[in-house]
């Protein structure tokens, strides 16, 4: 048998590698045609994010308005999305001047980088982790809907328990003619440690040497690839990475960028990810409000196409289909509740945001933090039992090891550090620098008390085991927590001011 | 001692950033914390993902890792491989006729129903395998002896691989849920296998699928024309 197998899978492989190749090059190229049209100061590390945000986003549409979910379609569609810019740039004389610009040995160099990293990502060289939910819902259900060109009754069961944009990426190989994602994955979570290395470089270089933000970027990248919750996700084939990636760029890129369409495209791909996804977005679309940005661009590039994407797919699978399994996670109502609360907070943007009294809007970080703290105590008070049950789980997941490793004991040792530290010294900013630092604080604190809460209305106690939802949905915030400290860090080092005169400053 | 570890380190830090005579080299201080909290992340993720969860290394570029075959799991990702363009000859009896589709679903008691949905269901499997599945009547009474069951090999439990096999039903009355199939494998139904005969198998363009016990469980895939040639009068 074992020969058997061998001679089978031989047979196939390096076919299936070549196009799994490919498959990345080509999302990688529309991204990066993508980000150079938005200006993106990231665009080689964030291209890949953009491209298959895009991919699941128009996969998701497809699906939804009910198009034939075959490769021609899916195929015309998304170059599509690229070959409009394209030309664009190239009327423009954008293109011209950006090839000018990286030159065409560079830009040659990059293209077979790509390739190179892709083969890598590919080549079943970096470990991975399958489990029952990894063969059935992201390799068969993906399968049997290319298999069916779209949604039927009989996926009752997967289209109201899985977040319907994770498994579009995971129909990718059934679409294309090779058998299975890892290599996408893979180079997903690759792209996605070197935008957070991107990221930490440019806040270091604003506030220290050279030399020092480099070690600073170093350490910090390599705190986050290895460390226990963002391995154990970044390498598991399920929806978790997908979700705690593009949430990471969307708060990221609010933060830093000035085009809206770059926190947009990945922030609505994030909604996708997971069936209760939606409701993390609203989270991170209200913390985003804590910027600078336009409610306008909060609503009509986030939320309304959230709700005409997420509400059409379960007016969809609520009135086209029998959903008659007898356990689902999302239910009509709940559906109900989820378009009410993205239409609420649109609203809250549209009517109410600018309108703010000065005395509320000044304490609006403190306020989110509060109104989360007030919504978990009134779910504890609905039903204490299973609110206090799924808390002991989130305890003990903690602390026995489900997937957490060192990240709670460093995390402890690293705010205990920051609170001394900062009553004696004064190290974090709070002038206009801590804006960013402030909104990463409250996004990460927010995001725990989010999870919390949608671990109630789950319905059931969660386990203490690593596989639990809810344990997976927590592990999620680990790249905001290290993100977040390496911020504050930064901020108690020497930065580019000289020692002494820093001293002397304080005596 | 994680709680000893962190507590030394964390209050070893606070004095080194406090003291004025180490305050002055605070960003050395730093990094070495950077790089203590980077030795500890590590080496916790290094001692504990492994006894956390299954890795594998797949380079077979398929989902079915060969690990799979030694635990006898997922032989649900391995048969699309196998099948996908061959020509897949099965039994042709009441639990696979289109005759039965034509019954009152709600009605109590139709214990056969449990068959008619599994023989269905691992019907469609095979088609959207990529096989095409032609019944025949010829193969209804067979039942397969253990001498000729020692020609195959064992490829895993396929309980789950039945369990998930309802998307692709082709009935549309389906109950398809999630509760009633988990209860039919994993409580009414024993264990379950998919037995292949590797002989001549990879190039053969016809197979033969056989379901051998009463239940209809057990999955035997060989060469048709092995199976005419040598295995058939055994």
């Amino acid at each position: 048998m074992n020969e058997l197998v061998n001679r089978v899978i031989s047979s196939v492989s390096g076919r299936y590698f070549a196009l799994q190749v490919l498959a990345i090059f080509v999302i990688w190229l529309v991204g990066m045609i993508l980000c150079t049209a938005l200006k993106s100061r990231r665009r080689y590390t964030l291209a890949f994010p953009m491209g298959l945000s895009v991919f699941a986003i128009e996969g998701f549409a497809i699906l939804t308005i009910g198009l034939p979910y075959n490769a021609p379609v899916v195929l015309i569609v998304y170059l599509f999305t690229a070959i409009i810019p394209l030309l664009i740039l190239y009327r423009t004389g954008e293109l011209g001047k950006e090839i000018q610009k990286i030159g065409i040995k560079r830009l040659l160099l990059a293209l077979a980088v790509v390739v190179i990293i892709a083969a890598f990502a590919c080549s079943g060289l970096i470990p991975l982790s399958l489990s029952n939910d990894s063969m059935y819902y992201f390799h068969e259900y993906p399968r049997d809907i290319v298999y069916y060109k779209g949604l039927r009754d009989q996926f009752d069961v997967f289209m109201t328990d899985t977040g319907l944009g994770s498994v579009i990426i995971d129909s990718i190989p059934h679409l294309f003619g090779f058998n299975e994602t890892f290599g996408i994955r893979e180079f997903m979570h690759m792209s996605f440690i070197a935008y957070f290395a991107n990221l930490v470089y440019d806040y270091a270089m604003a506030r220290m040497n050279r030399t020092a933000a480099k070690v600073t970027t170093v350490l910090a990248m390599l705190i986050l690839a290895t460390s226990t919750p963002v391995f154990i996700l970044g390498h598991w084939a399920m929806a978790n990475m997908y979700l705690m990636e593009l949430f990471f760029i969307g708060a990221a890129e609010a933060a830093y960028c000035s085009n809206f369409t770059l926190v947009a495209v990945p922030t609505v791909a994030c909604a996708l990810m997971r069936i209760e996804g939606p409701m993390y977005v609203l989270y991170l679309v209200l913390a985003i409000s804590l910027l600078n940005h336009k409610s306008s661009d909060l609503v009509f590039k986030i939320l309304l196409p959230i709700a005409a994407l997420e509400g059409g797919y379960l007016f969809k699978i609520f009135s086209e289909y029998v959903i008659d399994n007898p356990y689902t996670f999302m239910t009509p109502q709940k559906a109900l509740i989820e378009i009410a609360a993205i239409l609420a907070v649109a609203i809250y943007m549209l009517l109410i945001r600018e309108r703010l009294p000065e005395l509320i809007s000044a304490n609006l970080p403190g306020l989110f933090i509060a109104a989360l703290v007030g919504g978990n105590l009134l779910l504890l008070l609905r039903n204490s039992e299973l609110y206090m049950a799924n808390l002991r789980a989130f305890s003990a997941n903690l602390t026995r090891q489900s997937g957490w490793g060192m990240l709670p004991y460093l995390t402890a040792s690293a705010v205990a550090i920051l609170l001394v530290v900062n009553v004696f010294l004064k190290r974090i900013p709070t002038d206009k620098g801590v804006s960013d630092t402030l909104f990463f604080i409250v996004l990460t604190i927010g995001f725990a008390l989010v999870a919390i809460a949608l671990s109630w209305a789950r319905g059931d106690a969660l386990d203490e085991q690593v596989g639990d939802s809810g344990n997976r949905v927590l592990l999620q915030i680990a790249p905001l927590v290290i993100y977040t400290l390496t911020m504050c860090f930064a901020n108690l080092t020497d930065g580019k001011t000289d020692i002494a005169s820093d001293d002397a400053a304080k005596e | 001692m994680k709680l000893l570890i962190m507590g030394l380190l964390t209050i070893g830090m606070i004095v080194l950033l406090l003291i004025k005579p180490t305050r002055k080299y605070r960003n050395v201080i730093l990094g070495l914390y950077g790089v203590a909290v980077l030795g500890l992340s590590a080496s916790a993720t290094w001692r504990t993902a492994s006894l956390t969860l299954p890795f594998y290394y797949p380079s077979s570029q398929t989902f079915y890792q060969r690990e799979f075959l030694d635990n006898g799991e997922y032989p649900d990702a391995f048969l699309p491989l196998l099948l996908k363009g061959k020509t897949v000859y099965t039994k042709d009896d009441g639990f696979c006729s289109d005759e039965k589709m034509n019954v009152d679903w709600t009605e109590d008691g139709k214990y056969w129903i449990y068959f008619f949905y599994h023989m269905r269901n691992a019907k469609s499997f095979l088609e959207t395998a990529g096989a095409n599945v032609i019944p025949d009547v010829k193969y209804n009474d067979i039942v397969l002896n253990d001498a000729q069951k020692a020609y195959f090999e064992d490829l895993g439990l396929s309980n789950d691989m039945y369990r998930y096999m309802f998307p692709l039903s082709d009935i549309e009355e389906e109950w398809s849920n999630g509760f009633y199939y988990y209860w039919y494998y994993s409580c009414f139904a024993g264990p379950s296998h998919v037995y292949i005969c590797s002989q001549d198998i990879e190039d053969a363009e016809e197979l033969l699928i056989l379901w051998t016990d009463e239940m209809n469980e057990d999955l035997y895939i060989i060469s048709k024309d092995y199976y005419e040639k040598e295995v058939a009068n055994r």
